[in-house]
Formats: structure tokens, C-alpha cells, sequence
């Protein structure tokens, strides 16, 4: 026995019934270190067994057995017997079955004190294993805990991951559509599309009507577009309306509130009187300008609650950016196609032609006073030729990268070309022309006038002192011619000599003439007078050829001439023309009006003019004729005359549709007079 | 009749008086303007033929010079090679009273119709000095 175990008192109780004989009971507890109990009564201590000694009374023994067992149904029951009871051993066992009975035949305390200390320890040991037992349920919950936690937790993070896949999944398809979006909204050429595109992106909302896009700016006023409802083929059309850039509502729209409006009172108001019906909800989303004029708002009137308004406007919230340039880009788009447009329609205003021309003589640019750009070479349109224009510098200009000017001819004209280099994506040129032909001629009349002036004053010279020689020679043949006294021989030599005076003299006169063709009086007097007057002359001239006279009213084409001189302009036409004809033929005389002008057209059937002389019948002493035939002063004459009157001369061909040629024209132009 | 012909141009000169030879008519010759008028006071010629462009002398100067002395007025032919206005003009004023323009179309019209016309101013003349 320990010293502590003394120390720390009784470590149990057992229970006690019956007869102790000499108190050894209570001598083994205490040897056993146990309180004893002698009634079977319920105690809160610890109860290691109850011992019933058996006396001769079965019946009481029985009683005894089952209150212990009723009252302590796991309690260890020992029954002691002393041999000396009559009790019969077999129905004892019967009874008492389930307990352990021990002969007690001579009680010593000695013998109980082992079963005590046996019944310690195995108190002790069925301590210890309850203890363990109980241990090892705690352990077992802990671990039935633990792993309810860890289930829990397994759980937890598995529906995290869901949650968090699923919120990646809804952000990648957020994202896409954003996306798809921005995409589309790039391919978006009109706002037409942004708005279809808009009206489209937002299908997933429902109770809201078409957008509408404000757009203003200071230069171009304000426009309202809005989707109307569907027409042909089930897409909306899109109306844009003009709005008056002062008006109020104008002015509320597009204030300097750069933030999300929703039901503002001037966009409901504003849309109410466009729409000409009450407006409920709206939400407005000012698109930004980027410091351009243009200020886009975005409106939309919606039906939605709290809620859906705002998930409606985080929607657009990261669609405004895109849509704000999409929309920019649409108005600088336009801003520069009219940009475009308005060079284009200087560049092809301006009169002159003008080529912007490659290295290769490639077109450029050209206007639309130089031709179509046909992707051909700039000599192949402009000049009709397969080769540059004889003259062309237009390498040198791109070599040496200055400026420079020469002369190109086109069919009759003469274009002077200006070229300066440029340096656009390539080396090119500019190149403008200028036709100089009208100044060239000018200048060539001017030159032939002065021509004109001194032959007119030589002749005038000249002419007197040759006449009277002449006179005196042609005169003195002619009386010779006719004397009898000079054989017949003689006489026609003198005729042959009189016959060239007289041509020499009408040479004279013709020069005497021209010389004086300046210095005539002017009258109005009518075109048709001068003409009629003409033909009588002309009739008598001509002998075999018929003219036909297709005249003006007489009080019509009244014209401010020396009437003389026009008639003899007239009638030198006209003989021209017969003589040009051989055999019969037809003169035609036609007077009409053209604008500011009297126009007399005299057509003959003849031959026609050569082309190769066409462009010089009328210089001064050139001629086709015959020597003797003609002086070459009359046509050139003819233009001096007609010029002082302010009018022009010009000679043609007229040809058959096979392009032949069916006789020469002559058309007169003079300036049409009014009475003063 | 007496004719004079005034002319520094020789062959216009002979031309004339062949034709008034060939007509009948006695015919005088000068070849400028001073003799012209020497020979005109002297002969006292019914016609006159004066050119107007001469050398020296003018034709109309030889004509206003000479018609105040004479006592017989005769027939003054003004001829030139400057035909128009200044020369009729011109001959009126020096007191001619016919002009011809040079060249002569037809020598004999041109000597028949100035006799013809000197002969009808004689007889006016003669008629109003009757």
C-alpha cells in the first residue's frame, strides 16, 4: 500500500447488505482503502461492488439481490455465502445466476481484502479504459469535427471556384461583346450604323425605346438623329433632323454638363416637345468631345426600375469611349470628304487646264479643263499624241527642281505650260496651261496690221508715180493699136502692150485702195442693203454660175460700216468663188444673226480650198491665181477691211458626210449696230 | 480746134495728141508747168489738157495763173493719178472745168466726151455773150 493512496483517502465505496460477522467487512475496506456503505442505498460516490451476505432467509436474500440491481443495474453484486446456511446450492444458483457468489465458510478478513483490492484495480483498469473510451470518442469527434470542417471547406472553395469560373466566363463573354462591339462600331461608316448598331447592341434590355444621338456643333448647327419605326424590309430607318443652332433647347442639350443624366428635366422636356408626347424615364450619356465642336449625346427613354437602370447604364458606361470615337471619326470623315470636295471643285473650277503629272508623264490629278483622268499618258489625253510634246521640259523641272515654262501645240492651239516641281508621295510635277492662242493671233494681226500700214503707205506712194507713165502707155497702144497705117501685126503687139498696161493699171488701183481702206466714213445701214446692192453688181459679173441669196429682214442686222467697201469685199469674194468654179456651179448668200453678231456666209460649189493654204489665203500677196490673174491683195485686203469694222473673216471647207469636200465658205462676222 | 496738152509724163502727152490728131483737132504739147503757161498765153488753145501732179509747177497753179489774162476762156482738163473728192475739189477751186482720173479706161471716149463738153460750154458761151 502506497503512503499517497492513504494520504488521499478511500478510492471507492462498496456496497453492504447483511450480516458483517465480526465486522470484517468494514476491516477489508479499510485495508482496501474503501468506504463502506451498509445499506443498499443510492450514493453519489463511486461504487465498485455491492456485497450481499446470505443468511438462511432465501426470500430476503432475493428481495436484496434485486433492489441492488434495480438501483444499480451495472454494479458488480457479490454474494457471500457461509456454508453453514441449508440453502439449497442449485436453487441459489438459479436464482442468483448472474452473480458471482462465493462461499464464505470461515469469514476472514483476509480473504476479502483481496477481492477488494481486486475489484480497485479492476475499477481502475475499467477507469482507465473508460477514460480511454472516453478519450477516444472525444478523438473521434474531433476527428468527425475535422473532417466535417474540412468538408465544409472542400466545399466552400469548390463553389468559389464556380463562382469565380463562372465570373470569369461572364467577364470574358462581357468582354467579347465589347469587343465585337468596338469592332463593329470601327466598320461603321455612317451614323446610320451606329445608331443600328446601338439599337442592336442593347437587345437584351427590354422597355426601351431607340436611341437618340444629339450631335452639334458650331459650324455645321445641330442635328437630331433618332431611329423611326421599322420600315421596308423590317430596318429602322434613321431620320436626322436640322435644328436651329440658337434655339433653347438646343442650348440645355448641349450644355457643359459632361455627366450621366438620368430623367433630367430638359432631356425629358426636350424629347417631349420633338416627339410632341409626355417622355417618362431617360437616361443621357454626353459622349465627350475631345476638343472638337462636336458634343454627341446618347439619349434613351426607358421604362426600367432602380436596378435595371443602373445595370442599363453600366452597360453603356464602358461602350461610351468606343462610341464617342466611332461617332468622331463619322463627322471628321465627313468633314474631310468636304474638304475633299472643295479643292476638288477649285481645282476643277479653274479654267486653265492644270495636271499634276509623275516622273512617267502619269496623270495624278487633273481638272476637268485638262480631260478625265483615262490612266493615260498626259500627251496621249491632252495633245492626242504617242510621244511627249515636242518642247516638253518637264524632266528638267524634276531634275533640277525648279520651274519652268515652254510652248506645246494641240491640233490649232498653242498652250503655253508652267511647270513647277513638287514633292508629294513621288517625284512629280504641276503643270498649268495656258492657251495663248488668241494673244498669239492677236499679236500675228497686229504684226500683218503694221505690214498692212506700210505697204498701204508704199502703195499710195508708188501708185501715182507709176500711173502716169502707165496711163501715158496704155493710152498711146491704144491709139497706135487702131492706126491703119501700121500693118496688122504691129497693131496686135500694140494691143498685146495696151492689155498689159491695163492689168498693171488695176494692180495700181487695187493698191490705191487698200492703201486707203482705213479712211473711210462709217454708216448703219442694213446687211441685206449692202448685199442686194452687191448682187446686182455680182450678176453682171458672173455669167455662168447662179447665185442664191438667203437674206435677213430687211430691217434686221444692222451693222456700222463703209457700205463701198463691203460691197467690194462682197463682190471679191464672190468672184473668187467663180472663178474657183469650173463648168457650172452654184454662189450662196446667206445673212443672219448669231448673238452680238451679223454673220454673212457666202458658200460656193467649187473645188474648195487646199488645206495646205487654208491657213494663208489671207496674207497679203498670196495668191493661186495665174500671173496677171490676181494681185494676192484682194482677200487679205478683204480682212483688213472687214478687221476695221471691228469684224472677223474666216474661210472653210464644206464636206460631205464621207468627208469630202463639196466647196468652199467664206463667213463674215460683223458687229451687230443699234440705232442711236 | 487748138489743144494744148500739159503732162511732165511724155508718153501721155504724144497719146492725147495722136487722138486729137486722129479726131481732126490741132494739138500743142508742153512739158511742165512754166512752159505750159508760156504756150498757153501765146496759142490761146480752146482746150486744155493740164496734169495736176508736176514738178515745179503745179497743174492748178498754171490754171488759176493763166485763166485771169486770157481773153479766150477755154476748156481746162484736170487730170490725175489720185482719183476722189480732193481732186474734183481741187479742180473746181482752181477754176477747170472737168476732171479726168488716170488711167484712161478708153483714150477716145475720154478725148471725144472733154471735146464734146468743150463744145457745148462754147456755145453756152457763146450764147450768153450773145
Amino acid at each position: 500500500m502506497r503512503s499517497e493512496d492513504v494520504l488521499s483517502g478511500p478510492v471507492g465505496t462498496i456496497l453492504f447488505s447483511g450480516d458483517d460477522p465480526k465486522g470484517l467487512m468494514r476491516e477489508a475496506a479499510f485495508q482496501a482503502r474503501l468506504s463502506i456503505r451498509s445499506q443498499l442505498e443510492e450514493t453519489s460516490e463511486r461504487c465498485l461492488a455491492a456485497f450481499v451476505v446470505l443468511g438462511d432467509d432465501l426470500e430476503q436474500w432475493q428481495l436484496q439481490m434485486q433492489r441492488v440491481r434495480t438501483r444499480y443495474p451495472d454494479l458488480p453484486l457479490v454474494v457471500l455465502i457461509e456454508r453453514k446456511t441449508g440453502i439449497d446450492d442449485a436453487a441459489l444458483f438459479a436464482t442468483a445466476e448472474k452473480y458471482r457468489v462465493q462461499y464464505w465458510v470461515d469469514p476472514q478478513a483476509r480473504e476479502l481484502v483481496p477481492l477488494f483490492e481486486k475489484l480497485v484495480r479492476l475499477h481502475d483498469e475499467f477507469r482507465s479504459r473508460e477514460k480511454s473510451r472516453k478519450e477516444l470518442g472525444l478523438r473521434n469527434r474531433q476527428l468527425r469535427d475535422l473532417q466535417s470542417n474540412l468538408e465544409k471547406i472542400v466545399t466552400e472553395r469548390t463553389s468559389y471556384l464556380a463562382d469565380a469560373e463562372r465570373e470569369l466566363h461572364s467577364r470574358t463573354q462581357t468582354t467579347r461583346e465589347l469587343v465585337r462591339f468596338i469592332k463593329e462600331l470601327s466598320q461603321a461608316e455612317t451614323i446610320e450604323e451606329i445608331l443600328q448598331l446601338v439599337s442592336y447592341e442593347m437587345r437584351s434590355f427590354h422597355e426601351v425605346r431607340p436611341p437618340v444621338l444629339a450631335v452639334a456643333s458650331q459650324e455645321f448647327g445641330a442635328r437630331l438623329y433618332f431611329q423611326q419605326a421599322r420600315g421596308a424590309g423590317g430596318r429602322p430607318a434613321t431620320r436626322a433632323v436640322e435644328k436651329n443652332w440658337g434655339s433653347r433647347i438646343v442650348r440645355q442639350m448641349w450644355s457643359s454638363r459632361s455627366v450621366i443624366r438620368t430623367n433630367d428635366v430638359d432631356d425629358q422636356s426636350y424629347l417631349a416637345q420633338e416627339f410632341g408626347r409626355p417622355v417618362a424615364r431617360t437616361v443621357a450619356f454626353p459622349l465627350g468631345n475631345r476638343g472638337h465642336t462636336q458634343v454627341p449625346v446618347l439619349i434613351f427613354e426607358h421604362g426600367f426600375d432602380g436596378e435595371k437602370v443602373e445595370r442599363f447604364t453600366r452597360f453603356w458606361t464602358v461602350r461610351l469611349e468606343p462610341l464617342s470615337m466611332a461617332i468622331e471619326r463619322v463627322f471628321l470623315n465627313r468633314e474631310m470628304f468636304s474638304s475633299s470636295r472643295m479643292w476638288e471643285t477649285i481645282f476643277d473650277g479653274i479654267a486653265d487646264p492644270i495636271a499634276v503629272l509623275t516622273e512617267g508623264h502619269e496623270p495624278i490629278r487633273l481638272n476637268q479643263a485638262f480631260s478625265e483622268n483615262t490612266g493615260r499618258r498626259c500627251y496621249e489625253i491632252f495633245a492626242g499624241r504617242s510621244e511627249p510634246c515636242e518642247g516638253c521640259q518637264m524632266q528638267k523641272v524634276l531634275v533640277d527642281g525648279e520651274a519652268a515654262e515652254w510652248q506645246i501645240r494641240r491640233g490649232d492651239r498653242v498652250f503655253r505650260v508652267k511647270s513647277y516641281p513638287i514633292r508629294l508621295s513621288k517625284l512629280t510635277s504641276i503643270n498649268h496651261y495656258t492657251d495663248i492662242s488668241k494673244g498669239l493671233e492677236l499679236k500675228g494681226h497686229a504684226i500683218q496690221g503694221e505690214k498692212m500700214a506700210a505697204i498701204g503707205l508704199m502703195a499710195g506712194n508708188i501708185a501715182h508715180e507709176l500711173n502716169n507713165p502707165l496711163t501715158g502707155l496704155r493710152s498711146l497702144a491704144q491709139v497706135l493699136s487702131v492706126d491703119s497705117r501700121f500693118p496688122e501685126s504691129v497693131r496686135n503687139d500694140l494691143r498685146e502692150i495696151e492689155s498689159a498696161a491695163e492689168r498693171s493699171s488695176r494692180i495700181i488701183r487695187d493698191l490705191m485702195e487698200f492703201s486707203s481702206a482705213g479712211d473711210h466714213v462709217r454708216a448703219l445701214v442694213s446687211i441685206n442693203d449692202v448685199v442686194e446692192s452687191s448682187l446686182n453688181m455680182i450678176k453682171t459679173a458672173l455669167h455662168e454660175h447662179a447665185v442664191n441669196a438667203d437674206l435677213l429682214p430687211a430691217s434686221e442686222g444692222m451693222i456700222r460700216v463703209d457700205p463701198h467697201l463691203l460691197q467690194h469685199v462682197v463682190f471679191n469674194i464672190v468672184n473668187n468663188a467663180s472663178q474657183a468654179m469650173r463648168g457650172a456651179g452654184e454662189i450662196r448668200i446667206r445673212t443672219r444673226l448669231a448673238g452680238e453678231w451679223v454673220e454673212t456666209e457666202i458658200a460656193d460649189t467649187g473645188p474648195g480650198i487646199p488645206d495646205e493654204i487654208l491657213g494663208r489665203i489671207f496674207e497679203p500677196f498670196f495668191t493661186t491665181k495665174a500671173a496677171g490673174q490676181g494681185t494676192g491683195l484682194g482677200l487679205s485686203m478683204s480682212r483688213w477691211i472687214i478687221e476695221n469694222f471691228g469684224g472677223t473673216i474666216a474661210a472653210l471647207n464644206q464636206k460631205d458626210s464621207n468627208g469630202n469636200k463639196t466647196g468652199a465658205m467664206f463667213i463674215i462676222r460683223l458687229p451687230r449696230a443699234r440705232a442711236e | 480746134m487748138k489743144c494744148l496738152v500739159i503732162d511732165d509724163e511724155p508718153l501721155v502727152r504724144r497719146s492725147l495728141l495722136r487722138v486729137l490728131q486722129v479726131r481732126g483737132h490741132q494739138g500743142f504739147e508742153a512739158e511742165d508747168g512754166p512752159k505750159g503757161l508760156a504756150v498757153w498765153r501765146e496759142l490761146q488753145p480752146d482746150l486744155v489738157f493740164v496734169d495736176i501732179l508736176m514738178p515745179g509747177m503745179s497743174g492748178p497753179d498754171v490754171v488759176s495763173q493763166v485763166l485771169p489774162s486770157l481773153t479766150i476762156r477755154p476748156f481746162v482738163v484736170l487730170m490725175s493719178a489720185y482719183s476722189g473728192e480732193d481732186s474734183e475739189r481741187l479742180a473746181a477751186d482752181c477754176g477747170a472745168n472737168y476732171f479726168l482720173a488716170k488711167p484712161f479706161e478708153d483714150l477716145f471716149a475720154v478725148v471725144d466726151e472733154a471735146i464734146e463738153r468743150s463744145g457745148a460750154a462754147k456755145s453756152a458761151n457763146v450764147k450768153g455773150d450773145g
